[in-house]
């Protein structure tokens, strides 16, 4: 059986997620998808707006939603840092979807004051939100 | 001497603030521990961010061979215009904190001797300095004693872009720390360019891996950082706000209860004085029939 070790997701307004069970950790950074398992190297990554997935060690799994952020690992404590995140159980797919709407329409639309950038990160996350929820479902 | 009535209606008007300001007392007392909550819960994220951007520049390599362009917020430029960014409340009602902060920004500003800019946070503030003539290139309002994460995103994101657009060489922020619910202490300091923290002495020091490399991951995270700080000074300045308004509509309720105590001395003096008034009234009057009959 692979080694639990420590993993904690923090967000600016309190601890969201703290366990001693985990035993591995999937997400993906600004430059393609990573893992850790126990005794991994020290490693600093950047996250970015995707899915993070983590293995307990009675074999269940857990998804969260996270928004960009980071995530350290060092001597078998991983900490995610996220300004958003949310576990998978608690995503509104419904509210997802219309802000996924919203998002693709203002793309779309091009008017002129337009804040491309903004409205592309939110379309990001929209979609996320949906394929972490959608993954939930076919549980 | 007032009458016995309009010393009546002065106690009850009294009495009535004093109602107001007690009810104020208690949602502010309320609100304050909410407040330091927050603050409690918000700090595991401070303190580790800072950890890992020391992370990220342990290695004194990584801070030499930092490309100008690609990292404007850790640049060190010649000053010659200053900013301020002033947290100060929006509603009145709370002691001396709004001009305590003010004060302090004041002090700073005039010692300052190159050209200032001001940004502000909180009604009162806004009002301070547009009122004083200052140049406030940033004002924002509504959310002083309830700030959230996005509140301090906002603020961030038009210091960095002010910053980029030279609209200001150094950026200072004056807020006040919460110590207890009797003494904040207004504080200053400079939160841009970023200056990355320096990790303790004689702490082990691990390599780190990084991914992407040290670079690209010190432009995500040297303004997550800021947005951090920032946070963290709105959320001691609201819990500041709340302890003085505290402080402040305590003492008011004692006042008031005071003044009502006297108040009713002398209503009860007054009365008493008509009382005594009227009863030498009847007697002169039985006295002088008495001797008409003689």
């Amino acid at each position: 059986m692979a080694t639990p070790f420590t993993f904690e997701i923090v967000t600016p307004d309190k601890m969201l997620f703290v366990s001693d069970e985990v035993t591995y950790v999937g997400f993906r950074t600004l430059v393609g998808g990573m893992g850790v398992k126990a005794n991994h190297l020290p490693v600093i990554a950047t996250l970015d707006v995707a899915p993070l997935k983590i293995q307990l060690a009675d074999g269940s799994e857990e998804v969260f939603a996270v928004c960009g952020g980071f995530l350290e690992m060092q001597n078998n404590k991983c900490t995610v840092l996220a300004t958003i995140a949310e576990p998978g159980e608690d995503i509104d797919a419904a509210r997802a979807t219309a802000a996924k709407e919203r998002a693709t329409a203002r793309l779309a639309a091009r008017t002129e004051d337009l804040d491309v950038e903004r409205a592309k990160i939110a379309l990001k996350k929209a979609s996320m939100r949906l394929r972490v929820s959608e993954a939930l479902g076919k549980k | 001497m007032a009458t016995p009535r309009e010393i009546n209606r002065h106690m009850k008007s009294v009495g009535n603030i004093g109602k107001i300001t007690k009810a104020m007392k208690m949602v502010a007392a309320a609100r304050l521990r909410r407040a330091q909550e927050k603050a409690a819960a918000s700090r595991p994220y401070a303190i580790k961010i800072k950890e890992v951007l020391s992370n990220v520049v342990s290695d004194p390599s990584v801070l030499a061979g930092l490309d100008a362009k690609k990292h404007p917020l850790l640049q060190k430029r010649e000053v010659q215009k200053v900013g301020y960014l002033v947290l100060c409340s929006d509603k009145g009602l709370a002691g001396a904190y709004s001009s305590n902060a003010l004060k302090m920004a004041v002090a700073e500003i005039s010692e300052c001797e190159d050209e200032v800019v001001v940004i502000t946070c909180g009604r009162k503030a806004r009002d301070f300095f547009t009122r004083r003539g200052f140049n406030v290139i940033q004002s924002h309002i509504g959310f002083s004693d309830r700030p959230t994460y996005e509140n301090a995103v906002d603020i961030a994101q038009d210091a960095i872009k002010t910053f980029a657009s030279e609209g200001f060489d150094k950026l200072n922020i004056v807020y006040t720390v919460f110590k207890t619910a009797l003494s904040q202490i207004p504080t200053s300091e400079v939160i841009l360019p970023v200056e990355p923290p320096v990790k303790e002495e004689g702490k082990a020091q691990a390599s780190f891996m990084f991914e992407p490399g040290e670079d690209d991951t010190l432009t995500v995270l040297a303004p997550k950082y800021l947005e951090t700080v920032v946070y963290a000074a709105l959320v001691q300045s609201a819990a500041s706000e709340l302890g003085s308004r505290m402080t402040a509509m305590s003492s008011a309720t004692d006042n008031a209860a005071k003044l009502v105590s006297s108040l009713q001395l002398s209503y009860n003096k007054a009365r008493q004085a008509g009382i005594t008034r009227e009863l030498n009234e009847i007697v002169g009057g039985v006295e002088a029939l008495k001797q008409a009959q003689n």
